[in-house]
């Protein structure tokens, strides 16, 4: 178990996301960094889509009622344990009674944190992801954590052999740091905008506004004109995470995990799916650039981050077989430590 | 026809741009067909009015990959396939349930009763679901009962509220804010997470409202609760 000594602003459990609703109007929802969710599970023995506690602009004190296993990854923090500071992106031991000091997310926005043995909640439409529309998920109804919450987490056997799972510093690049440039490919609406709409959105630098959340990203700037004729006012369509509408007054709002599953706004540009996390770091008052970029290009970044994470588990996994010998049966563990 | 991307990981088959439920009933054939090929790394059909959006594993399948596919692809002769069950759903007027009622009825010149006959005999094709979960998208409301909405929305209207907005009409699935005139309320959830069946319409069906009294509502709603 773990308690929820203070939540912090905004506090939820996140997991890969419900998928197969969408046609419903129930939101994907899940972790809006979904690579700061995999690298966090990963370290302590999970599987990628595990449920974790997804922190946002300040972290939540967390006390250990029992001996636990834990990471955080995504947004940095400086964390400490029982006034021991304590590192990010690498699997760290906690005693039962300990507790995790609540701490500020000074680049990037979002801290996730998974327990080794993941957190046992029920599922609700296939995940553990708090949906508050839906009312489902999470802690119960969908909704964020409160103090005093109590996260379900039985430590496995072989927890012992995370030891030593660290992240190499480079993993963490992709944060913005006041400033970051997002990729689009095209939209289902690609000629809503003019010719001058279309130089006003890739030429100009964009601010993150203070009421983006994980529905969307609201950006200001110079508004983006529409061609001849039209409102930016579409029939009502489909939508997902990473489509990015054009308001009737020209702002760009990028979709995020929790956004609806329909809008009436057009969609010229689309974000391509790798840089989904960055764009889930954004924090308010960061300068945003947006870039042309192509299918080929999207596609290999997003094969690039997924060779990557196959190989952390590749190399952090243990094989188990048994083996017979004179009789008697063994079982061996086996863990790749290095290239041939 | 035709296919547009969105982005890497989802396509838009985009349809006569109108609002009709011939254009849907295209759409309607196009998602079954889609749905009939099962297409590897294929996520999430989402249909709407005149379009139909694929979602898709980009790393299983890329959008020149999904265009190839679904060009070869035949849908069936529209009608045929549909699913002919209508959806009723009854419904209390009026009253506690339905405070916009008589409003709607002033504003037509209508008594309350011709509105709720008018409302009640029609058969709505729901477009889509979306919004809240289960929210449907219904056309075809008789204009004569058509009516603004709220100047300023309430801060909750009760799940199952039956309301007018503009010439669209709606059933609340959750409860939620909501500035449409309401007209009524069915005590059948729309949306019940804990139901093995967690939503009660989708895109392509059909809907009805049968018009019950304050006592079958009661009835119905206690049944539904068991």
């Amino acid at each position: 178990m773990i308690e929820i000594v203070s939540p912090g602003p905004l506090a939820t459990i996140q997991d890969a996301g419900r998928r197969g609703y969408l046609r419903f109007g129930v939101s994907l929802c899940g972790a809006a960094d979904a690579f700061a969710l995999a690298l966090a599970n990963i370290l302590v023995g999970n599987a990628r889509g595990a449920g974790a506690v997804e922190a946002t602009l300040v972290t939540p004190r967390l006390r250990f009622l029992e001996d636990t296993v834990f990471a955080a990854t995504g947004g940095r923090c400086s964390l400490s344990l029982d006034g021991e500071r304590v590192p990010m992106d690498e699997a760290v031991p906690a005693r039962a009674g300990q507790t995790l000091a609540q701490a500020p997310v000074t680049r990037g926005c979002r801290t996730y944190f998974a327990f080794a043995g993941g957190l046992n909640l029920p599922e609700a439409l296939g995940s553990v992801s708090a949906d508050r529309k839906a009312g489902i998920g999470g802690l119960g109804q969908g909704r964020k954590l409160a103090r005093g919450d109590r996260l379900p987490n039985e430590l496995p056997a072989d927890a012992h052999e995370l030891a030593g799972r660290r992240l190499s510093a480079e993993v963490c690049d992709y944060l913005p740091d006041g400033a970051a440039t997002l990729r689009v490919l095209p939209g289902p609406q690609a000629d809503a905008l003019s010719a001058e709409g279309v130089e006003a959105f890739f030429s100009q630098e964009y601010a993150v506004l203070p009421e983006s959340d994980r529905m969307g990203v609201r950006f200001a700037g110079r508004p983006a004109a529409f061609a001849g004729g039209q409102s930016g006012d579409i029939i009502t369509d489909a939508l997902m995470p990473g489509a990015i509408q054009i308001t009737s007054a020209g702002q760009p709002i990028l979709m995020m995990a929790d956004a609806q599953t329909t809008g009436g706004y057009a969609k010229p540009f689309w974000l391509v799916s790798a840089d989904l996390p960055k764009a889930a770091q954004l924090r308010p008052g960061d300068a945003v650039r947006f870039a042309r970029c192509t299918m080929r290009e999207a596609r290999e970044d997003l094969l690039e981050r997924e060779r990557a994470l196959a190989r952390l588990e590749r190399a952090w996994e243990t094989r188990r077989f048994r083996v017979r010998a004179a009789g008697e049966t063994y079982e061996i563990s086996v863990r790749e430590v290095g290239p041939a | 026809m035709k296919l547009v991307p969105c982005g890497d990981s989802a396509a838009s088959v985009r349809f006569e741009e109108r609002i009709s439920p011939e254009v849907h009933r295209e759409v309607m054939a196009f998602a079954r067909a889609v749905d009939r090929a099962a297409i590897p790394g294929v996520l999430e059909l989402v249909p709407s009015y005149c379009a139909l959006m694929v979602s898709f594993d980009p790393l299983a399948l890329s959008f020149d990959e999904l265009a190839q596919k679904l060009s070869s692809l035949k849908p069936g002769r529209a009608a045929g396939e549909e699913s002919a069950a209508v959806v009723e759903l009854p419904v209390c007027y009026g009253g506690e349930y339905g405070p916009d009622l008589d409003f709607v009825a002033a504003r037509a010149g209508l008594s309350a009763h011709e509105v709720i006959r008018i409302h009640s005999g029609v058969e709505y094709p729901v477009y889509m679901l979306g919004f809240t979960p289960g929210f449907p998208y219904l056309g075809g409301m008789d204009a004569r009962i058509a009516a603004p909405r709220l100047d300023a929305p309430r801060t909750s209207v009760a799940a199952g509220s039956v309301g007018i907005a503009g010439a669209q009409t709606g059933v609340y699935p959750v409860a939620s804010p909501g500035g449409w005139r309401i007209i009524g309320r069915t005590p059948v959830k729309l949306y019940d997470p804990a139901r093995e069946e967690p939503f009660l319409l989708a895109a392509g069906r059909k809907l009805r409202f049968v018009p019950v009294g304050a006592a079958e509502f009661a009835r119905l709603e206690k049944e539904g609760a068991l």
